[in-house]
């Protein structure tokens, strides 16, 4: 089956099995390694993309189902060399050790700062309570959201 | 008092900045799982459904008449070869594949 969409602001086509899985497309097919692959059963996080700004778990989501869609990963949050604030609030910090669940991580409080721009502690574990970190640095990823969120308040990029 | 070298030395009582992270936040990490060289496969583990039984038959005819499967390795393939036994944190030793127990 075909599939246009775009992941990054950049157009990509492919042809595709039904049962391609867009974490698969987007690892195996595109080539963008960022989103990464922990658990294939919805629990960990680790593959989680935005799909027209939501965050999905694209292990869970059939790569035709991202038809004519915008897909962000990881890979997209850098703008012009410039990191994102959620970049920068995990690595000052020190929101990651292992860091195979970041690119999760980011995306899903990506996708919660622009619904909730001052979140308290508790609406960040909420928000992050689908993303299962191994290396239990959870305290440090909330003071990474928390980081980010001021700046983003502050107007800052 | 905290143990602490002084900032010219650096190292003991002094935060460091990771060198791996500006990699890790951009998606641009190489985990095992993103390696990609010519003629790779597949493995699956097949594990017991018990947690403590005796082995009695491990039986690899039906997996290997798949069309696909390369090959099925069990523990006594491993002791050809010498490897069915390895070394543990605890250093004692322990079977990398069981076949009896």
């Amino acid at each position: 089956m075909w599939v246009k969409l775009s992941i990054n602001g950049e157009k990509h086509e492919a042809d595709v099995e039904p049962r391609l899985l867009l974490v698969h497309l987007i690892r195996d097919v595109l080539r963008l390694t960022g989103t990464h692959i922990g658990c294939d059963t919805t629990h960990c996080g680790a593959c989680t993309v935005l799909m027209d700004g939501r965050a999905v778990k694209s292990c869970t989501v059939f790569a035709v189902q991202a038809r004519d869609k915008q897909i962000m990963t990881v890979e997209g949050l850098e703008q012009d060399g410039k990191l994102h604030p959620l970049q920068q609030g995990f690595m000052a910090e020190h929101g990651l050790q292992c860091g195979y669940c970041t690119p999760g991580m980011l995306m899903t409080s990506y996708a919660f700062l622009k619904k909730h721009p001052a979140p308290n502690e508790e609406d960040i574990r909420r928000a992050i309570s689908g993303n299962l970190c191994r290396c239990t640095g959870y305290v440090n990823i909330v003071k990474a959201i928390q980081y980010a969120a001021a700046t983003l308040r502050q107007g800052g990029s | 008092m905290a143990l602490r070298t002084s900032p010219e030395v650096g190292g003991m009582g002094h935060s460091i900045k990771r060198k791996e992270d500006p990699r890790f936040i951009r998606g641009k990490g190489t985990y095992v799982d993103d390696v990609q060289l010519p003629g790779m496969l597949y493995l699956d583990i097949a594990r017991s459904p018990f947690a403590h039984a005796k082995i009695t038959r491990i039986g690899t005819s039906k997996a290997l008449a798949i069309p696909g499967v390369l090959a099925v390795i069990t523990g006594q393939d491993l002791a050809k070869y010498n490897l069915h036994w390895m070394p543990t944190l605890m250093s004692d030793t322990q079977m990398v594949l069981r076949w009896r127990r």
